[in-house]
């Protein structure tokens, strides 16, 4: 990683045990659960919204593509940490190991790029392409969360810009081509699932 | 371990059944609804939503084992699915039990314009397993008092 990358991990985790309150709220955002589940029940709910068959039809496109997006997203990032194992930051400079420690837990898997950044933007940008009322709300907790990574000095920033892009982008390839080849399967199991009342 | 897996299969599904009332509430699908009244039920998810998020990270022993790694990435979108499947069912069946009496009226616009509603548009005129039934036997139930006509 830049030295402007270590620079700005240094910096940013250097306010842990400053304020209570902002690692209280930090500690909220970077952990796997608060930030990954809350978007998922806003796709739950998204099932749901519409006021016709035709604006919920889109909704659920938009959960069937973050869907298809985050798995693709995760298969991704696996070979990327295969083939370049990049280090997380409190690995390189082992005196920022107590601030990890102080509001998360060191995890042992490569740094580049960030899982949480690509998953996080993926379900954001998938719901964006078809809702922008409800996908631009999305962003705010991607972004917290994704901040909160390289303030509990777990990524360099680097890590997140580079799982945000490819989050993106392959919600992006999935929204426009991909969804559209697999439309006729769409149809089939949004018919079958109207049919059982639950579409 | 497994203290966490049950209380995040616990949180989910509460959050889920407070999530889907929300959305039903919001798009007027009454055979969905836990009660009678919007009001009632945006409460109910309010509280639902708020109190499972408050419990599964306000408790200090769930942070400290989401702290000390908790559950792995694959685990977790699995308990994530099975809760809100569950949920889902859970919904199901208990808002048809509630609104056991919601059928479809001839005095709604829809039905005397005679348009017939699909998948859960029907919910918003009938409970969950009345509409099921219905489309079963390969009809609505708006149909089927025309035909009664």
């Amino acid at each position: 990683m830049t030295v402007a990358d270590e620079r700005a991990v240094e910096w940013l985790s250097n306010l842990v045990g400053k304020s209570p309150l902002l690692d209280g709220f930090m500690r909220l955002m970077v952990n796997d659960y608060f930030v990954p589940v809350g978007l998922a029940l806003v796709l739950v709910a998204l099932w749901l919204l519409g006021t016709d068959e035709a604006a919920r039809g889109q909704n659920q496109r938009a959960m069937i593509c973050a869907a298809i997006s985050i798995g693709i997203i995760c298969a991704i990032i696996e070979i990327c940490n295969h083939i370049y194992p990049n280090p997380r930051p409190f690995q390189e400079m082992p005196w920022l190991m107590e601030r990890v420690k102080a509001i998360f837990y060191p995890p042992t898997d490569p740094s580049f790029p960030s899982n949480c950044a690509g998953v996080t933007f993926a379900t954001a940008s998938a719901v964006w392409w078809r809702n922008r009322r409800i996908g631009q709300w999305l962003f705010i907790p991607a972004f917290l969360m994704c901040f909160a990574r390289v303030y509990a000095a777990v990524h360099y920033p680097l890590d997140i810009v580079g799982g945000a892009a490819i989050g993106i982008l392959v919600a992006y390839l999935v929204h426009k081509f991909l969804l559209p080849l697999l439309e006729p399967l769409v149809v089939l199991l949004l018919r079958l699932l109207r049919w059982l009342r639950v579409a | 371990m497994e203290h966490l897996a049950g209380h995040y299969l616990l949180f989910v599904f509460i959050a889920a059944c407070g999530v889907i009332q929300l959305a039903a509430a919001y798009s007027k699908l009454w055979g969905l609804l836990f009660f009678k009244k919007r009001v009632p039920s945006y409460i109910f998810a309010a509280v639902a939503i708020g109190g499972a998020f408050g419990w599964f990270f306000g408790c200090d022993n769930h942070m400290e084992e989401i702290m000390h790694t908790g559950l792995e990435g694959a685990q977790q979108v699995r308990f994530f699915l099975l809760a809100t499947i569950v949920a889902a069912f859970f919904t199901l069946i208990l808002s048809s039990v509630i609104n056991r009496g919601l059928s479809s009226s001839s005095e709604q616009p829809e039905v005397s314009a005679g348009i017939t509603k699909e998948g859960l548009d029907t919910l918003r005129e009938e409970n969950y397993l009345r509409a099921l039934l219905s489309s079963i036997r390969g009809t609505t139930s708006v149909s089927m008092r025309k035909d009664k006509k």
